[in-house]
């Protein structure tokens, strides 16, 4: 390169670091844009945000912190709650409700009402409230689906537990329907004859009944144990006769209140059957209707039916449960060994006790970090959420701050 | 303002709450960075981003500024490190350096001048050099900076940034040779 390309390059190369044309006013552009920018605070997401698994992990959290706030609000006692027992608890739910908790009525109401079958009832409140199908001169079994009010019957009859709970709670201690379960354990010189006259306490006149009975072992080992299902109001009789045959050495008896499944069980009965008076009529007096709509008339009738037997099991079930009371007895000899006292425990026997608990109560312990740490984890997301905003804040500050010198 | 006043004494003034300071030390650095800026950039409209974040920088930053450099060398820095950014951003976006350093395959505005620019053999030939080397010469020969405030700018000492220059150079003739060979 000769002396003068060498100053040309000089030259060319200085002229590229100029600037020429009009003179600008950047500063004062950017000052007012420094100036905005002091006051407001711009919300933007952060660049972190913008890739996907960092967007997921943030919409599972949201999702989490949700289903927190949702479980902490309305608990898992009520997200889990029985439709039964809500309509028991809160009558003012009932007629929501109603069309679920009978699902064979209102199913047959709402198919009859779906497929065109239509008749008056006859008299009382009447099945529709509509007007009638165009052409068939008969109006709609139902203005509404679920609405048990037009086919005749009243909420509290039509839902089990909702008018019938207020009954329950009413009744006389007398009308109780109360299962009740006795245990007795008794000491006797001979266990074999003790055992005998316990049968015989039973009066097959009232249908009392050995349930089950066992006799195990031999002279001072001997043992016995029986069921005796006596009626309820000869308990207490059997139990004082029970306790004349040897020494007491524990007693125990409790009840079970079923009233409210009892009177819950009678009114869905009644109302089943109920609907399947009417579907009877119904389809007498719809002779002349045509064969498919007879046939699944037919076929409703069927399922009222199977309702009914079904409820009808449950409530005799129920009634032998209550009429019968249950006792178990069981018969030792008086000197016979309590139990076979626990011999040493060997080392070996000793340390694998040990290793085994100690392995229980570690697991223990791990479910339990786990646990807390999601409960820290899911308990505390909008803590977790705004410290993750503060950090972000704060490492955003601290690189503008070093922006100049980076 | 008198024009005796220093660059660091305006700054000071400034951050008191003078703003007219700025605009001295603007008359004084902003079209010097703009070409400085253009140069690195090869971009008019991008040079004029550059030199706007930096003010802005500096506006933000200036009641940091503790005098450990002149007002000078810290201004040429932050705009060397704005025009980096910028530079940067837009690989980024492209996804591609070989775009960003091959100007035959952009389309800049009709009226820009470095355009016109761009089409002679030395604009390519300090396109085609890494951004140290092209840094270097440009600083060098830019006609308010001497190579001592060139190398504390690039905040390397006086020698290397010489070996640099001589290193620069030769790669940016030779690359003119080539260039210049049919």
């Amino acid at each position: 390169m000769t002396e003068i390309e060498k100053d040309q390059l000089d030259d060319q190369l200085a002229q590229m670091t100029r600037w020429e044309g009009e003179s600008t006013q950047l500063w004062r552009e950017a000052l007012d844009k420094a100036t905005a920018k002091s006051t407001p605070w711009r919300w933007s997401i952060p660049q972190f945000f913008h890739r996907p698994l960092p967007k997921i992990a943030a919409a599972i959290i949201i999702v989490a912190a949700l289903g927190a706030v949702l479980q902490l609000a309305y608990g898992p006692e009520h997200l889990g709650k029985d439709l039964f027992t809500a309509t028991v608890d809160d009558p003012t739910a009932l007629r929501q409700l109603a069309p679920l908790q009978r699902t064979p009525a209102a199913t047959i109401v709402q198919d009859l009402d779906r497929n065109g079958i239509p008749d008056p009832p006859s008299g009382g409140g009447g099945f529709g409230a509509g007007g009638g199908a165009p052409g068939r001169g008969h109006p709609p079994l139902m203005a509404g689906a679920g609405n048990f009010d037009d086919f005749g019957y009243r909420a509290t009859d039509a839902v089990p537990g909702s008018g019938d709970s207020r009954h329950v709670s009413d009744l006389e201690p007398a009308d109780r329907q109360v299962i009740r379960k006795a245990t007795m354990e008794l000491l006797t010189d001979d266990v074999h004859a003790t055992f005998l006259k316990a049968t015989q306490l039973l009066s097959e006149a009232r249908s009392e009944y050995l349930e089950a009975s066992s006799l195990t072992g031999t002279g001072d080992e001997m043992q016995a144990s029986l069921t005796l299902r006596v009626t309820a109001d000869r308990l207490s009789e059997v139990l004082n006769q029970l306790r004349q045959l040897g020494e007491v050495r524990s007693e125990d008896s409790r009840g079970e209140d079923v009233t409210s499944q009892v009177v819950d069980l009678d009114a869905r009965l009644r109302n089943e059957r109920r609907i399947e008076t009417e579907l009877l009529e119904l389809l007498e007096k719809r002779d002349d209707a045509p064969l498919r709509e007879i046939l699944e008339l037919r076929n409703h009738i069927n399922r009222v039916r199977q309702s009914i037997e079904r409820l009808t099991a449950e409530q005799q079930r129920l009634g032998r449960l209550v009429s019968l009371a249950s006792i178990l007895v069981i018969i030792r000899a008086e000197d016979a060994p309590e139990s076979e006292p626990e011999p040493e425990p060997t080392l070996g026997k000793y340390f694998s006790d040990n290793v085994g608990t100690s392995w229980t109560s570690g697991l223990r312990f791990l479910s339990d970090t786990i646990a807390n740490l999601l409960r820290v984890l899911v308990g505390g997301v909008i803590w977790w959420v705004l410290l993750t905003i503060a950090i972000l804040a704060i490492t955003r500050h601290h690189r503008q701050a070093h922006l100049p010198i980076s | 303002m008198n024009t005796n006043t220093t660059d660091e004494q305006l700054l000071q003034a400034f951050v008191k709450g003078d703003r007219a300071s700025l605009g001295e030390l603007a008359e004084r650095y902003e079209k010097p960075l703009l070409g400085l800026a253009g140069g690195l950039l090869g971009n008019r409209t991008r040079a004029c981003d550059a030199v706007q974040e930096a003010w802005l920088r500096v506006i933000r930053h200036s009641a940091s500024f503790n005098g450990s450099s002149s007002f000078k060398t810290w201004m040429y820095r932050i705009t060397i490190n704005c025009c980096r950014d910028l530079q940067h951003k837009r690989v980024s976006r492209s996804g591609s350096d070989q775009q960003e350093r091959n100007p035959k395959t952009q389309t800049p505005p009709e009226n820009d001048l470095i355009h016109r620019e761009r089409n002679s053999e030395l604009h390519e030939a300090i396109r085609a050099l890494d951004r140290t080397k092209r840094e270097t010469i440009l600083l060098c020969y830019h006609d308010s900076m001497n190579h001592q405030q060139a190398a504390e700018v690039l905040n390397i000492p006086l020698g290397t940034l010489k070996s640099r220059l001589n290193a620069a150079l030769s790669e940016l003739r030779q690359i003119m040779r080539v260039e210049a060979t049919p």
